[in-house]
């Protein structure tokens, strides 16, 4: 049971080719960053994974299926992504009819509905803003919102496209909350993030892409660490680690390791 | 000294042909005219000879393909449907031939292609508008005599809030389908995904427009002193003015020459 | 010498209960760089609109308090005239595109138009500012068809273009990808050089720490901080206050808590790696 991109390419329509040769496995309970620079491919990488892109060549298996067989929708209820601006997708006109929106759409009983509505609210937060009509709540916290009304659907991996821009210290607060519980309760996190420092901070594995390819796959201390893959996917590493390689200092991430690591 | 790109915004802005050239109300003028002949005369040869004009005129100016694509099309389709439909709308005597167990008649025959000839005499004439002039330069002339230049920007950005909005639905159609949403399928599966679709897309728009007002704003839309334009068109010569009231007239004398053949006869 | 001042003002949005600017007191002086910073909520943008005259001629709302531009009460400034003299950028770089014009150059060009200025003047200017921007490959391009970075610029280039001495930038880099970003911080950079009053609300302290010469912190509608960039992203109770302080300041303070304080608290990269050299006896 994962999800598997295998051989995977895609080409637009038009012929411009996004992605080449793509080979990936996302196993359930992982929290994984893919980062890089825009043009590298990530975001249709992404979308091969629930479906709204088809490779064009190669396959993606979800959970087994193959993606081709079956539509978006289908898959969504297996693969949860929360794009990046949440005004794409809201439409209710309160927090609670968004987030109970798919539970119903469904058909799922009164009961079931309320609890994935309960669950997906403690998880983003959204505990005071149930009445609130979307549009009446600032911009950062609507994007919760769009997080809660994906996660009451209870999907087995989640992408999350930039969780982070716009947001402040609480708010990048809570979405690291949410993916310690995510990941307690077995569920996968893809997200695709320029923030390294929160990358750093939260996720064991990072795939770093450039020009349509996956450059490298490895611990957020390797990818950091390497200075070919740096350059190539044009990433800027968390400004403490690289203080420490300025300093001289290998395999360092993050202000507690540095401060052990100077006498 | 400067190059040539920016060495152009110092003279008139010209686009190489004599009709294109013509100022944009002049072209107005004169394609309306032409229609609204059509429109007079109500007959079937002289709509024939507006539509043969309108192709010869579309390879004078260059834009013969442009044209031709839409035009065609047009002609076909609204030629067969005006035809069809004055079939059954029209009592006509001299039956032609009898077809799915109907009588088409000559008279519903005669009767459709003069309508169709009607309007496709407005329509050539509007596409031919649109293919030998920019929006902008009619914006600039209307902005000349007086319209309101914030009235200018609404109808210019529209046309780009359409590509906009094009590209909109694209990204909502797919955030729907990401959460579960069906949106292909049978038509009742289609109908249920209209409203998250459409919501969004309005919003969004609004919220665009709100903040876009704002910054037009920071580019000092709203100050009373007098514009300058980068972009100018000719002054209109003489004879473009001549040609202009030899238009109007000629069409006035025409108008009155048929109202006599129709009164008098 | 002030250009602008607060004295006592608060807002409050059409039907909204709570302020969204509170008894807020301050000045602005000519020349400076400010960082504005604090959390979502807390009154920046509020208060951007307040200096653009966006509050009260386009919010309305209820303003109390006096706010004087150059002199003149912000409720007294027709918002075309305000324009010339403070710039405003912002985050969105799609809605910062006018859709009008077919070319980057024209775009540009578009603010000195509406100001009236000369044929000449205005191809001078927008070749002066897209040279300054580092734009002038694009001058020739759709505007319709750049890169969130690249709008960016051109959104830049077309309020620099209007000359105004005041420029308020609200969260330039907040829907751009690092490349976008990295273009924004280097008209920033330009910018420092052009002895202008900018005032600059950003998330990323970095750039905060880089350029300002003053930040403000705000929340809850208040300012709770104002003073030069070091003191203020230095302060431990930074993050009490609801902003983010640079990642090397709370490096700099988990050391002195380690029991290996370094000389000062650093906020820029250079400044820290100054510091633990120097305290390795490497300098």
């Amino acid at each position: 049971m994962s999800i598997e991109l295998i051989n995977a390419s895609f080409s637009y329509p038009g012929g411009f080719l996004a992605n080449e040769n793509l080979n990936l496995v996302i196993e359930p309970g992982e929290r994984v960053a893919i980062v890089g620079q825009n043009g590298a491919g990530k975001t249709t990488a992404v979308k091969m994974m629930n479906g709204l892109h088809k490779p064009t060549a190669g396959d993606v298996l979800v959970d087994g299926k193959n993606t081709k067989e079956y539509t978006t929708a289908q898959i969504a209820r297996t693969v949860g992504y929360v794009f990046q601006n949440p005004d794409d997708q809201i439409f209710n006109q309160s927090v609670r009819a968004e987030i109970e929106y798919m539970p119903r759409y469904f058909k799922l009983s009164a009961a079931e509905t309320r609890r994935r509505v309960e669950r997906a609210v403690t998880l983003a937060g959204l505990e005071d803003y149930m009445g609130k009509n979307p549009f009446d709540i600032p911009y950062p916290i609507r994007k919760f919102v769009t997080i809660a009304a994906v996660l009451a659907t209870e999907p087995k991996y989640v992408i999350f496209d930039e969780p982070t821009a716009g947001q402040d210290r609480r708010g990048t607060q809570i979405l690291e909350t949410m993916m310690d519980e995510l990941q307690k309760e077995g569920i996968a996190v893809v997200t695709i993030t320029h923030d390294m420092e929160f990358v750093a901070r939260n996720f064991d594995r990072v795939v770093a892409m450039a020009h349509r390819n996956i450059l490298a796959d490895g611990t957020a201390a390797e990818i950091f660490g390497n200075d070919q893959v740096v350059n190539e996917a044009r990433i800027r590493r968390p400004q403490l680690a690289q203080l420490a390689l300025d300093l001289g200092l290998q395999g360092i991430l993050n202000g507690d390791e540095l401060v052990n690591a100077l006498d | 000294m400067y190059s040539e790109f920016v060495q152009k915004f110092f003279s008139p802005q010209t686009a190489g042909n004599w009709f294109k050239d013509l100022n944009p109300l002049t072209k107005l003028n004169l394609l309306l005219v032409l229609a609204f002949t059509t429109l007079v005369a109500q007959s079937i040869p002289c709509a024939l000879g507006l539509c043969l004009f309108y192709y010869l005129l579309a390879i004078l100016i260059g834009e013969f393909k442009y044209f031709s694509g839409i035009f065609s099309k047009l002609l076909i389709t609204v030629g067969l449907f005006m035809v069809i439909l004055r079939q059954f709308t029209v009592k006509g005597e001299t039956v032609l031939f009898d077809l799915f167990g109907w009588n088409w008649t000559l008279e519903g025959l005669l009767n459709g292609l003069k309508v169709g000839g009607i309007i496709l005499g407005f329509s050539g004439a509007i596409i031919l508008f649109y293919a030998s002039t920019e929006m902008r330069d009619l914006m600039y002339t209307l902005e000349q005599k007086g319209v309101p230049h914030t009235t200018s920007y609404i109808i210019l950005a529209s046309f780009q809030t359409i590509v906009d909005l094009k590209a909109s639905v694209q990204t909502i159609f797919e955030s729907q389908k990401a959460r579960g949403i069906e949106v292909e399928g049978s038509l009742l599966t289609r109908a249920k995904a209209f409203f998250p679709v459409i919501s969004p897309l309005m919003l969004g728009a609004i919220a665009s427009a709100e903040e876009k007002s704002i910054a037009m704003d920071a580019r000092a839309f709203s100050i009373d002193t007098p514009h300058t334009f980068l972009r100018e068109l000719r002054v209109v010569p003489g004879w473009e003015k001549a040609l202009n009231l030899a238009a109007d007239l000629a069409f006035v004398a025409f108008c009155v020459w048929r109202l006599l053949n129709i009164f008098v006869l | 010498m002030s250009l602008i001042e607060l004295e006592n003002v608060t807002y409050h949005y059409p039907f909204c209960k709570e302020p969204a600017l509170r008894q807020i007191s301050c000045t602005f002086e000519k020349g400076k760089f400010y960082g504005i910073i604090g959390e979502n909520g807390g009154g920046k943008t509020s208060l951007c609109n307040l200096l653009r005259g966006l509050i009260p001629h386009f919010y309305r709302g209820t303003l109390e308090g006096r706010v004087t531009i150059d002199g003149t009460d912000v409720r007294d400034w027709n918002t075309g005239r305000l324009s010339a003299r403070i710039g405003y950028v912002f985050q969105n770089p799609f809605t910062q595109i006018s859709g009008i014009k077919s070319t980057v150059f024209e775009e540009v060009a578009m603010g000195l138009e509406n100001l009236g200025r000369p044929k000449k003047e205005i191809v001078d200017e927008v070749l002066r500012v897209c040279k300054l921007l580092d734009i002038e490959n694009l001058m020739e391009k759709s505007p319709n068809a750049l890169s969130g970075g690249q709008r960016q610029r051109v959104a830049f280039a077309s309020i620099l273009a209007m000359d105004a001495d005041i420029l308020v930038i609200d969260e330039p880099t907040s829907q751009l990808d690092p490349q976008g970003t990295q273009d924004v911080f280097e008209i920033i950079h330009t910018l420092r050089g052009t002895g202008k009053t900018i005032l600059l609300v950003e998330h990323k302290v970095d750039l905060i720490a880089e350029y300002c010469d003053e930040v403000l912190v705000m929340q809850g509608g208040q300012i709770v901080r104002k003073g030069p960039t070091a003191q203020v992203l230095a302060d431990p109770e930074l993050a009490e206050l609801g902003a983010l302080q640079p990642q090397v300041a709370m490096f700099g303070h988990a050391m002195a808590a380690a029991g290996k304080p370094l000389e000062e608290i650093p906020i820029t990269l250079e400044q820290a790696l100054r510091l633990v050299r120097r305290r390795r006896g490497e300098v």
